[in-house]
C-alpha cells in the first residue's frame, strides 16, 4: 500500500511534469504531441535528397537554408506502411539529445494540427504493455475532446533509432 | 370359214345362188316356153292359116266348080263373076300360101312350095276346064259337050281336091309332129323345171339354213356382247355420273373455299396495304426523329462544350483557391514556428506567442474561407460533372436513339419494302385465285355437263339395251312373254337399280345363248313357220 501510494505520487509528479504546451500532429489518423521546447521548426514537404545505406525508416537529408538535415519518416519507425506524401506533409526539425549535444532531425508527418496547453488533468499515465522498451517513448496520453494525443518522447524514439544506427555503423 | 365371209357376201350368196338357180329355172323355163312359142307360131301362123287357105282354096274351087255348073244351069253373069272373084281370090290364097311356107324355111326344105305350086297347077288345069265350060256354056255347047267339059272340071276338082287334100294331109301330118315337139319340149321343160326347181328349193334351204346360222350365231354373240357392253356402258354412266355429281359438289366446295380465301386475300391485301402505309409513315417519321436526334446532337455537343468550359473556368478557380489554400497552410506553420519560437522565448514570446496565435486563427480562417471555396467550387464541379455525366449519357442516349432510329429507319424501310412486296404477291395472288375460281366454275360447269351426259349415256345403253332387244327378238324369233315383262319392267326402272336390271339382263342372256346353239338342221325346226311364232313380228 505505501509503494502504490509512493508509485501514485511518482506518477503525479509525472504527470505533473508532463503539463505544458505540445505540437500535436497526425500520423496514421492517431494524433500525437511533442513537447514544444523540442521543436525548432515546421515546414512544408520539400525535396529529400536520399542517402544510400541507411536504415530504411531514414528517407535522407534536406537542405534548410544552408543547413543539412537528416529526414526520418516516423511512419517507418513505428513500422506502419509509407504513403504518399500530400501537400498537408510536413517535416517537423527537432532537436534532440544527442550524445554530443542536440542534433536536429526532422521527421514526416502526415498533418500538423496546433499547439495545445495541455493541462495536467487531462495527462494520464502512460499504460504498461510490459517490461519492454520500445514503449518507454510515451510520455503520456492526453485525453482532448474525446480523443487521445499520444505524447511523444521523441528523444526516445530517435535516440535509440540513432545509436542503433551508429551500433550498425560501427558494427 | 363361213364365219369370215361378211353377212351381206353370205345373204348375196344365199340370195345369188337362189337367183341363179331362178335364172336357170327361167331360162329354161324360157328356152322351153320359146321352143313351145316357135311351135305355137308355127302353128299359128302357118300350118293353121296353111289350113284356112287350103280349106278356103278347097272352099272356093268348090265354089268355083259349083259356080260353073249354076251358070251352065242359070247363065247368071252374077256366077261368073263370082267365078272370077273367087279365081282372084284363089290366086290371092296361093300366094298368101306360098307366103306363108317361105316364112317356114323348114317346110320350104320339106318341099312345100312345090306342093303349093302342083295345087296351083292343079288349080290352073281346074281353072282353065273350068273357063273351057264357062265357054262352052257360054257357046250353047251341046249338053254332051258340056257334060264332058263338066266332068273334066269335075275331075279336074277332084284332082285338086285330091291334092288339096294331100297336102292337107301333109299339113296336118307336120301339124301333129310339130305339136308332138311341142308336147315333148312341154314334158321336158316340166321335167327340168321340177327337177331343176326342187334342186333348188332343196339347196336353197340348205344354204338358207346355213347362211342364217351363219348370220344370227354371230348376231347373237354380237348381241351377247351388245348386251354386256351396253351394261358395263350403263354401269360406266351411272359411275361416271355419280363421278360428275361428286366432281361437281367437290367444285362448288372448292369455289366456296375460294371464295373465302378470296375475301381473306382481300383483307390480307388491304391489311399488308395498310401496313405499307404505316411503315411508310413511320419511315417518314423515323427520318424527322433522325433529324431531331442530330440536332439535339449538336446542341449537346454545345452543351457539352460549354461545360467543359465551365469545368476549365472551375479548375482555374480550383487552382486560384488551392494556392489560397496552400498560401493559408503555409501561414499556419508560420504561425505554429511563431509559436513554438514564442515558447522557446519564454516570458518574453508571450505576447507574439498571441501574435502567432492570432496569425494562426486568421490563417485558419484564410484556410476555411479557402475550404469553404474549394467546397463550393467542388459542389460546382461536381453538379457540373453530374450534369456533364447526365448530358453524356444524354448524348449516349440520343446517339443509341440515332442508331436505334438508324436501324429502325432501315428496317421500318425493309417493312415498307417487304409490305410493298407482300402486297403485289397478294394481287399475284389474289389474281391467281380469281383464275382459279373461274377454273372451278368451268370444273364444275363441266362437271355438270358430264352428269348430264351421263345421264344421257345411260339413257342412250337404256336404248341400246332396246335395240338390242328388238334385235333379239329378231333373230331369236317370238314366244318370249318373260321379256316383255322384262322389257316393262326395265322401262319403269330407276338408274339406281341398274345392277339388279344387269343381273337379269345377264339371265337373260344365259337364256339367249340357246339361239346360238347347234340344231340339227330342219326346217321345219329351224324356220319358225308357226302362226303363233309370227305374232311378235
Amino acid at each position: 500500500m505505501g509503494e502504490s501510494a509512493q508509485a501514485s505520487d511518482q506518477i503525479q509528479d509525472t504527470v505533473v511534469n508532463l503539463a505544458g504546451k505540445y505540437l500535436t500532429f497526425c500520423l496514421a489518423d492517431e494524433h500525437y504531441g511533442i513537447g514544444i521546447l523540442k521543436i525548432r521548426e515546421i515546414i512544408g514537404m520539400m525535396p529529400i535528397t536520399a542517402v544510400p545505406r541507411t536504415a530504411p525508416y531514414v528517407k535522407g537529408v534536406i537542405n534548410l537554408r544552408g543547413k543539412v538535415i537528416p529526414v526520418v519518416d516516423l511512419r517507418l519507425c513505428f513500422g506502419m506502411n509509407a504513403i504518399e506524401y500530400n501537400e498537408r506533409t510536413c517535416i517537423m526539425v527537432l532537436e534532440i539529445a544527442g550524445r554530443t549535444g542536440d542534433i536536429l532531425i526532422g521527421i514526416v508527418v502526415d498533418m500538423v494540427l496546433e499547439v495545445l496547453n495541455i493541462s495536467s488533468d487531462v495527462i494520464q499515465e502512460k499504460p504498461e504493455f510490459g517490461a519492454r522498451a520500445e514503449a518507454n517513448y510515451i510520455l503520456g496520453m492526453a485525453k482532448i475532446d474525446g480523443g487521445v494525443k499520444i505524447l511523444l518522447d521523441i528523444d526516445r524514439i530517435l535516440g535509440a533509432e540513432e545509436r542503433d544506427a551508429l551500433d550498425t555503423e560501427d558494427q | 370359214m363361213l364365219k369370215d365371209i361378211k353377212i351381206s357376201t353370205k345373204l348375196g350368196a344365199g340370195y345369188g345362188l337362189g337367183v341363179i338357180a331362178l335364172t336357170v329355172v327361167c331360162a329354161i323355163a324360157f328356152f322351153k316356153i320359146a321352143g313351145l312359142q316357135h311351135v305355137v307360131a308355127d302353128l299359128s301362123q302357118t300350118h293353121i292359116p296353111l289350113f284356112d287357105v287350103v280349106n278356103a282354096v278347097n272352099g272356093s274351087a268348090t265354089e268355083q266348080e259349083l259356080a260353073v255348073t249354076q251358070y251352065a244351069l242359070h247363065k247368071d253373069e252374077k256366077l261368073i263373076s263370082k267365078y272370077e272373084k273367087l279365081d282372084s281370090l284363089m290366086s290371092q290364097k296361093f300366094k298368101t300360101a306360098i307366103s306363108l311356107v317361105n316364112g317356114n324355111p323348114k317346110l320350104v326344105r320339106k318341099g312345100w312350095l312345090e306342093a303349093i305350086d302342083i295345087i296351083a297347077e292343079q288349080h290352073d288345069v281346074f281353072a282353065k276346064s273350068c273357063r273351057r265350060y264357062l265357054d262352052a256354056v257360054k257357046a250353047n255347047q251341046s249338053g254332051d259337050q258340056l257334060n264332058l267339059l263338066a266332068a273334066d272340071v269335075t275331075a279336074r276338082l277332084t284332082a285338086l281336091m285330091d291334092h288339096i287334100e294331100h297336102f292337107l294331109d301333109m299339113n296336118n301330118a307336120e301339124s301333129k309332129a310339130v305339136t308332138e315337139m311341142a308336147d315333148q319340149t312341154t314334158q321336158s321343160a316340166r321335167l327340168t323345171i321340177s327337177v331343176v326347181g326342187i334342186f333348188t328349193v332343196i339347196t336353197g334351204i340348205l344354204f338358207a339354213v346355213l347362211i342364217i346360222r351363219s348370220i344370227t350365231r354371230p348376231i347373237s354373240h354380237t348381241i351377247d356382247s351388245l348386251e354386256k357392253s351396253a351394261d358395263q356402258v350403263a354401269s360406266a354412266s351411272e359411275q361416271v355420273s355419280s363421278a360428275s355429281q361428286s366432281l361437281a359438289e367437290g367444285s362448288s366446295e372448292q369455289a366456296a373455299s375460294v371464295e373465302e380465301t378470296s375475301s381473306s386475300l382481300e383483307e390480307m391485301s388491304h391489311m399488308t396495304k395498310r401496313t405499307a402505309e404505316h411503315s411508310t409513315q413511320a419511315d417518314n417519321l423515323v427520318r424527322e426523329v433522325a433529324r431531331i436526334v442530330e440536332s439535339a446532337q449538336e446542341s449537346m455537343n454545345e452543351l457539352i462544350e460549354a461545360m467543359d468550359e465551365i469545368h476549365r473556368a472551375s479548375d482555374e478557380k480550383s487552382k486560384i483557391i488551392k494556392t489560397i489554400d496552400e498560401i493559408a497552410f503555409q501561414t499556419n506553420l508560420l504561425a505554429l514556428n511563431a509559436a513554438v519560437e514564442a515558447a522557446r522565448a519564454g516570458e518574453a514570446g508571450a505576447g507574439f506567442a498571441v501574435v502567432a496565435d492570432e496569425v494562426r486563427n486568421l490563417a485558419m480562417r484564410a484556410a476555411d474561407a479557402a475550404r469553404n471555396t474549394t467546397n463550393l467550387i467542388e459542389g460546382t464541379v461536381e453538379r457540373v460533372n453530374h450534369v456533364s455525366e447526365i448530358v453524356n449519357r444524354t448524348k449516349k442516349g440520343f446517339c443509341e436513339v440515332a442508331n436505334s432510329s438508324k436501324r429502325v429507319g432501315e428496317l421500318v424501310g425493309e417493312i415498307a419494302a417487304a409490305a410493298n412486296e407482300q402486297a403485289q404477291g397478294i394481287s399475284q395472288v389474289n389474281t391467281a385465285v380469281t383464275e382459279m375460281d373461274k377454273v372451278i366454275q368451268q370444273n364444275a360447269a363441266s362437271a355438270e355437263e358430264s352428269a348430264s351426259a351421263a345421264e344421257e349415256l345411260y339413257a342412250h345403253a337404256e336404248q341400246l339395251k332396246a335395240i338390242v332387244e328388238n334385235l333379239v327378238n329378231l333373230v331369236g324369233g317370238g314366244g318370249r312373254d318373260s321379256d316383255k315383262a322384262y322389257f316393262t319392267r326395265r322401262k319403269n326402272s330407276k338408274p339406281a337399280i341398274i345392277d339388279q336390271n344387269a343381273a337379269s339382263l345377264r339371265k337373260y342372256e344365259r337364256g339367249g345363248l340357246e339361239i346360238g346353239k347347234v340344231r340339227e338342221v330342219s326346217p321345219e325346226l329351224v324356220i319358225p313357220m308357226d302362226d303363233s311364232d309370227f305374232k311378235d313380228f
